[in-house]
């Protein structure tokens, strides 16, 4: 099985895509922008133990999101106490109506989900998929 | 996909607007550049605020971040700057900030024409928010709301910033995990 070169730290931390074919891509295998994302019908995301899916049944379902983001934030302790600054490392998965995107913010590091949320697609315009983007920018 | 490669950059206040208004002469080397981090001794240095005469203001620093390896990514955008705690026991202890572009732009909108030797009345600076902003607060110097990657982005985001130092601040050395005298700034951003 010919896979993507990535660093050990994907070796528990993956992306499948869903197809309505059946098919099953991951993103061990192939970079997301070369999955057919006009028939994704499910993301899921593993790191380690934890699995958090994204489906295509939201009102207005136009198409998923999928990206991810990066940078350096100061860190505290349960005190309050400032312990570090630590790279930030999450992946964001969902999708949008076309207008709104709806969110999950999950922690590279634990699998832990970190929030949900609803932002404006303006402000992820960047992050379609390229397959998408005209039809949904219109 | 890997994480971007990613740098801050602290330039002199003296750079000449012509060394900074195209996109290749803001990812190349500036003269008198340092590359800035959260390590001890490579922070960005405001330097000395004297209030003995009441509120008073430090120097402006000007600072860019850009990326120098796209980890196969194509995309970055969202940019987050935020200060996300420090010692200051007045409240009008704040820092100012303001995004730039390179003095190329004709009628900025997001972002302020970079100016050699600006000072604090050089720019509308606004202050900084002490928690994660909801949205992009500061911009690539094209006025762009993105950078494209190809190993490096296609431009930088740049800015100056300062203290606003208030009269009766509690006086020290307010840095990094000082108790009660601490400095900190977080940058975020999205790609894919």
């Amino acid at each position: 099985m010919k896979r993507l070169h990535l660093d050990s730290e994907y070796r528990d931390r993956w992306e499948e895509f869903y197809l309505a074919n059946g098919t099953v891509e991951d993103s061990r295998l192939k970079n997301w922008r070369e999955v057919d994302w006009r028939n994704v019908v499910q993301i899921s995301v593993h790191i380690l133990n934890n699995v958090h899916t994204v489906n295509c049944k939201g009102p207005g379902f136009k198409t998923f999101m999928n990206f991810r983001w990066g940078g350096m934030e100061a860190g505290y302790d349960r005190s309050g106490k400032y312990i570090g600054h630590r790279p930030i490392n999450i992946w964001t998965i969902g999708w949008t109506n076309g207008e709104d995107c709806f969110l999950k913010d999950i922690d590279f590091y634990t699998g832990q989900c970190i929030k949900e949320y609803i932002a404006p697609l303006s402000q992820f315009k960047g992050h379609l998929h390229p397959m998408v983007k005209d039809r949904i920018l219109g | 996909m890997a994480e971007p490669t990613t740098r801050f950059r602290l330039i002199p206040q003296s750079t000449a607007t012509t060394a900074v208004d195209t996109a290749a002469e803001r990812l190349a080397a500036i003269s008198g550049e340092s590359v800035v981090s959260t390590g001890e001794g490579n922070e960005a240095d405001f330097g000395t605020v004297d209030i003995s005469g009441g509120a008073a203001n430090s120097n402006v620093l000007t600072l860019l971040w850009d990326v120098t390896a796209d980890g196969g990514n194509t995309l970055v955008e969202n940019f987050k700057l935020w200060m996300s705690s420090n010692g200051f026991d007045q409240a009008g202890s704040v820092c100012k900030f303001q995004p730039l572009s390179g003095a190329d732009q004709g009628s900025p909108s997001n972002t302020e024409n970079y100016k050699a030797n600006a000072g604090t009345g050089d720019y509308t600076y606004s202050t900084i928010p002490e928690s994660e902003p909801g949205s992009i607060n500061v911009w690539p110097s094209d006025e762009g709301s993105s950078m494209a990657l190809s190993t490096n982005s296609d431009d930088v985001v740049m800015w100056a910033m300062y203290l606003a130092i208030a009269a009766n601040e509690t006086t020290g050395t307010y840095k990094g995990t000082d108790a009660g005298m601490e400095l900190q700034f977080s940058f975020k951003y999205s790609y894919s």
